[in-house]
Formats: C-alpha cells, structure tokens, sequence
C-alpha cells in the first residue's frame, strides 16, 4: 500500500528525521489517499490490458461510435469512430503517460540535482555563470526546447517515446537545479560541513555523504510535483501532434476535437480526462503531504 | 585549480561533440560554440563598472537597431536614431541598477549564441524545407535556395540571417507562405499574442491574489478549503481540457461568447480565462502560504497594537510580504503562459504567433521558427527582468552588495 514511501529505504542516517516524516505523512489522509490511488492507478493500467487481452488498436467495425454500457466487453466505456474499444485505449494510454512522467522526471531529477549541487557547493562565479545559463534557458519556451530536440531525432521518430522521455526531461530539470542549489547552498556552510572538512573528508565525500542526505528530502518531493507537470506537458505536445500516438494527452485531444453541439460524444473527452485527472490529483496531494512531512519549515 | 580543470575539460567536450556532428566546417563551428560558451560565462568575471558600461551600450545598441527602421525620414531618420539611442544609452549608464546592466550583459550574447545553435540544430535535422514539394530539377532547388537564403550549411545561413536582421531589420523571407516575409506574417499575430497573454497574466495574478489572500487570512475556513479545491483543479487539468470545457458550457450550451476566432471583446473571454486557470491556482497557492506566514510575524502585531484596522492591516502591511514568493513565480508563469498559448490558440482558432512557431517547426521553416524564438526569448527576458528589479524592490533583504 505505501509502496512508494522513502521510509524504510533510509538505512544511512539517523531514524529520526525519517520516522518524523512518516508519522506527519500518516496523519495526513489525502496524500496516503493519493498514494493508494496512485498504486491502483499504476496497477490497473500496467496489469489489466494484459490480464484481459486489451488491444487498444483492434478496430471492432460492429459497433462504431457507442455510447458507454451500450455494447457488452469491448464497449464498456464506449468506442470511437474506429470501433476501437476505449477501455482499452484509455488503460493502455494510461500506462504510457505514467511511463512517460516517471522517466522524464527521473533525468530532470538525475540533470538536476548534478547542475544544482555542483553549482551551490563550488559558489562563487562558477554558481554565477551555471546559474545565468540556467536562467536564458528558463527564458526559452521549453515547448520550443521540446519540439526543437523532437524535429532534430526527425519525422521517423513522431510518436516514439524514448526522444519524448528525454526532451520532456531536458527541459524540466530547470526548477529542480535552482531549489537544489538553494538547499546545498545553505548547507555549505553548516557547522556539521565544516566538522567534516576539519576531519579531512575530501569534496567529493562531504557532497555524496552529509549533502546529499540532507537534500533527498526536498528532491523526492519536487520529483512527485515533477511527473504531473510532465503528463500536463506530454499531453500539450499530442494535442499539437507532436506527442505519443497513444496516451491520456492523445486521447483527451482526440476527444477535444470532436466535440460539438449537435451529436456530443462526451466519452471520447469524458474518460481520459476522468483518468488524467484522478492521477494528477493524487500526485499532487501525495507531494503537498510529502512536502508537509519532509520539509515542514518549506510550508507554503 | 580543479575547476579551471574541470572547465576546460567541459569545454572541450562540447567543442569535440559539435565538431564531430556537423558535416561542413566542423572545427570552426566547435571553435564558435566554445567560443560563444567562453564569452558568455566570462561576463561573470566583469568588473562592475565595465558591466554599466556594456550593459548600457549593448541597450544603446539595441534601441538604435530598433529606431533606425522606426524614425520617419522626416524627423532625421537614421541620425535622431543614433542620437536618440546614446542618449538613453547614457541615462541607462548612470542611473539604471547594476542588476539590469548585468542581465543585459548576459542576455544579449545568449540571444545571438541561441540563434546559432538553433540554426545548428535545425540544420542538423533529417530533410529540407522543400522536401514535401514536387520534383524539382536540381536547376530549380538552386534558385529557390539562393532566393530564399537557405545556404547549403548552417554557418552560411547564420551569417546572412545576422546581417539581414542586423542591417535591415529583416527576419528573413518565409519559405512555406511562399513570397512574404517573416516580418509580414508575424506582425499581425504578435499584438494578438501579446493581448492574450498579458490579459491572461493579469487574470491570473488577480483571480490567484484574492483566492489566496482570502484563504491565506483565515486558514483552515470555509473560504480556505473552496479556494484551494478550486487551485487544485486548476493545477490538476490540462489547460486545453478546462478549455474544451468552458467551450462545451458558455459557447456551445449557453451562447454567452464566440465558439473560435479573434476579433471582439467577447472572443478575449474564454481563451485568457483557460490560459490563466492553471497559473492563478498555483499563485493562489503561493499566496496563501505567504500570507499565513506573513501574519504570523511581530510587525504585523504591532500594526494591529497600534489600533490599525483589519483591512490597513492586510493591505498595507501584509500584502507585501504575502506577493514576495508570487511575484518570484511571474518569471516561470510568464514563459508557461506563452507556451501554453500554443495550445489555447489552436483550441480557439486564435490568428496569433503560436501557430506560426508549430507549422514552422514541422515545416522546417528555418526563418520562422528562429524569428518567434527570438521574440518569444526576448519577452521573457525582460519580463524576467523586470519581475528581479521588482523582486530587489519589494524585498530589500535580496539587493546584493553595494555598487
């Protein structure tokens, strides 16, 4: 159920802050709501299409354009101009935009924290000319960095996920940079940092073992902020045509497109957005409890 | 020392990767991204008095570049430019803040330097710009190519396209939208993007500030709990769904406003309110955690000590230090309005730049693509620019050491 808690993997530091963190997360029941939707959510789009034998892309030409519960199986949630079932699209789908915000948000994470920690811990005009760049890239629309890095891997590559994973998290690491950098700043001049260079630790030891530790809290809950914030921009790039071929995004724009007046086929739009909402809102929840647990001098 | 090392060893790196990658001119391209990488990271090593007087001539050098094709010949053209633009040139030098000389310093080469490498980057893609067209003899693409400027390597373009933009102020001949200039095509769409997304910027701050503040006051109320069920539906849905939906139910069902397009007040309503949703949730957030904050403080007891009332309180004195973190977010805001724009206009079938950048990009539009950049770019940088002066005003705590 809280499989997705740092608590238990935290062996190298004190218990305390930990624990701390744990028991104020687990007072909060929003976040562990989020949480558990979370896990259902994952489970359900990676396990069911392949439980059931869901194929989102088989064309059922019987039923075309029906409505929810109107058709047994493969009409459950209603089927598109295609007859393609939208059950299956909408779990399929799912299971690519989760795949999509997990791994972009794992490179911004991984670019992030490097920019950011070597930026704060070196200072000076080092700190100054990383953190300059890092603003003129903030100043570029990062639509503009992603569509650029997907037209550069070229048109064979439209829909591939692997070019949008890395585009996606090309451009997200910005934040992450400048709030670890914040932190290491702060912690740099410490009294424990000091100890351990008076003990003789090398640059390298006193970031990967009294740093490090010290910022894995604000990281975890900027990560969980991250991966809505990556589902939200996958789905503005297949809205413009450039995303995947199938996921929430594809989806709720197919949806947006066919929406009219005269002969509504509100499920098209209904589902995916449903679906896509519910998650970003346990993302955000289990983040804002995460926040609340792991930095509780950061409230906002 | 190790990082003079570890500098250069970065420096190397990028210079071995870009010369490897590119077909023509490999060694001088490297040598002119590490090149421009050096230039730009040196500003850092300035002193500030050379940072006042660049800041200040790179400005006067911008403005001159923009009047020269403004002035009317009447009134002296190119002369009263040049006069014109040393003059505030020398203002800017004496009394703009070190801040701004400094920004400018680094903006102005970063923007030639992403001109560059966006030219680089597009150069490197797979296909031309007239790859989707018929079959045309070699004689034919020749010509085409030389009337549009589109050089056979990215140094040669990136060159002509500085001159043009230099000269005559010219971004470039369209490729696609065959005979018009880029200019052209952007001229009418910019005050179109520019509209909405001040308006939707303005919404944003405005719907964020007061859901905020009120939720902020009284923490843990009703009014509370509705405003930040109401951010987070903001925060939780892709701005083109709100968007569908406000469609769906004031266009389609109840007739209020116009289902698409641009032209009256009433086309205006539904687009900014859709791109502002998102940002107004997320500063109403920021504001009401600065406001919690703010009036836990010791001077806001005192205000309220000396029989100031409730409202002087919170408007005078706690407004202040409850925009601090809002007003740090405008910069972030401002660049996702824009983008976000790429999806509201094409939702509402709104004549602005978005779409200009998204067909130009697919399209291999070279010109295109490097000209709303460059005015997308430049936006954000002075906006960004503004909201550091701002910050520095509003919160004397963050000025830096004394000039």
């Amino acid at each position: 159920m809280s499989g997705s808690q740092p608590a238990p993997a935290a062996p190298v530091m004190g218990r305390s802050l930990w624990s701390d963190a744990w028991r104020r997360l687990r007072r909060n029941r929003m976040a562990l709501l989020g949480a558990v939707v979370l896990v259902l959510m994952a489970l359900a789009c990676g396990l069911l299409p392949a439980i059931f034998g869901l194929d989102p892309e088989a064309t059922h030409l019987e039923v075309v354009n029906k409505a929810p519960l109107s058709q047994e199986g493969v009409g459950v949630f209603g089927t598109d101009g295609a007859g393609r079932s939208y059950v299956a699209r909408v779990l399929v789908g799912g299971g690519y935009s989760l795949l999509v915000g997990l791994v972009a948000t794992l490179v911004s994470v991984l670019i992030g924290t490097t920019v950011g920690a070597i930026a704060g811990y070196v200072g000076g005009r080092v700190d100054e000319v990383i953190m300059a760049f890092v603003d003129i890239l903030y100043a570029i629309p990062y639509m503009f960095l992603v569509i650029l890095v997907l037209i550069v891997v070229g048109e064979e590559y439209r829909g591939n996920p692997i070019p949008i994973f890395a585009a996606l998290g090309m451009v997200q690491w910005l934040t992450m940079a400048r709030i670890v950098r914040g932190q290491v700043l702060s912690l740099r001049n410490q009294e424990f940092v000091d100890a351990a260079r008076a003990l003789g630790a090398s640059d390298a030891r006193i970031i990967v073992r009294h740093i490090l530790p010290n910022i894995l809290g604000v990281v975890i809950v900027y990560a969980t902020l991250t991966v809505p914030a990556v589902i939200i921009l996958e789905s503005f790039l297949s809205f413009l045509g450039l995303g995947l071929q199938l996921s929430w995004g594809a989806l709720v724009s197919e949806g947006v497109k066919v929406v009219n007046p005269i002969e509504s086929q509100w499920w098209l739009l209904f589902w995916p957005s449903l679906f896509l909402a519910v998650t970003l809102f346990s993302l955000n929840f289990l983040g804002d409890g995460l926040r609340d647990a792991l930095d509780p001098k950061g409230r906002r | 020392m190790v990082r003079w090392i570890l500098g250069i060893a970065f420096l190397l790196v990028v210079g071995l990767f870009v010369g490897l990658n590119t077909e023509a001119a490999g060694g001088a391209t490297a040598l002119a991204v590490v090149g421009g990488l050096v230039f730009i990271a040196a500003t850092a090593w300035y002193p500030p008095a050379f940072v006042r007087v660049l800041g200040s001539a790179y400005f006067a050098v911008l403005l001159y570049l923009l009047l020269q094709h403004v002035v009317p010949g009447a009134l002296g053209g190119v002369v009263t430019a040049a006069v014109l633009s040393a003059a505030v040139g020398l203002v800017a030098w004496r009394y703009a803040p070190l801040l701004a000389h400094r920004k400018f310093c680094f903006m102005v080469p970063s923007m030639v330097f992403l001109i560059y490498v966006t030219t680089l980057l597009m150069y490197q893609a797979p296909g031309s710009p007239f790859a989707s067209e018929k079959q045309a003899s070699a004689n034919v693409l020749e010509a085409k190519a030389s009337k549009f400027k589109v050089y056979p390597n990215a140094n040669e373009f990136f060159v002509g396209y500085m001159h043009d933009l230099i000269v005559d102020g010219s971004l470039g001949l369209s490729v696609k939208s065959q005979g018009r200039t880029v200019n052209q095509l952007l001229q009418p769409a910019f005050p179109v993007s520019a509209t909405l997304g001040l308006l939707a910027i303005s919404l944003a701050v405005g719907i964020g500030l007061f859901l905020g503040v009120r939720a902020g006051l009284k923490p843990n109320s009703l009014a509370d709990y509705s405003s930040m069920a109401l951010a987070l539906v903001g925060i939780s849905l892709p701005n083109f769904v709100i968007g569908a939906l406000l469609l769906i139910l004031f266009a389609l069902k109840l007739g209020w406003f116009p289902v698409a397009g641009w032209g009256t007040l009433g086309h205006l309503v539904l687009p900014a309110l859709t791109l502002a949703l998102p940002y107004a949730a997320y500063i109403a957030r920021l504001a009401r955690g600065g406001t919690i904050e703010v009036m836990r403080q010791d001077y806001i007891r005192t205000a309220r000590a000396k029989g100031l009332p409730e409202r002087v309180v919170v408007l005078k004195h706690a407004l202040k230090g409850a925009i601090l973190p809002v007003v740090s977010f405008l910069g972030p805001a401002v660049a996702g309005i824009m983008t976000g724009s790429f999806v509201v206009e094409q939702l509402f079938g709104i004549p602005g730049m978005g779409r200009w950048f998204v067909t130009g990009a697919t399209d291999r539009d070279y010109s295109v693509v490097l000209g709303t950049a460059l005015i997308y770019f430049t936006m954000i940088t002075m906006f960004n620019m503004f909201v550091d002066l701002a910050y520095a005003w509003l919160d004397p705590r963050t000025r830096t050491e004394a000039e």
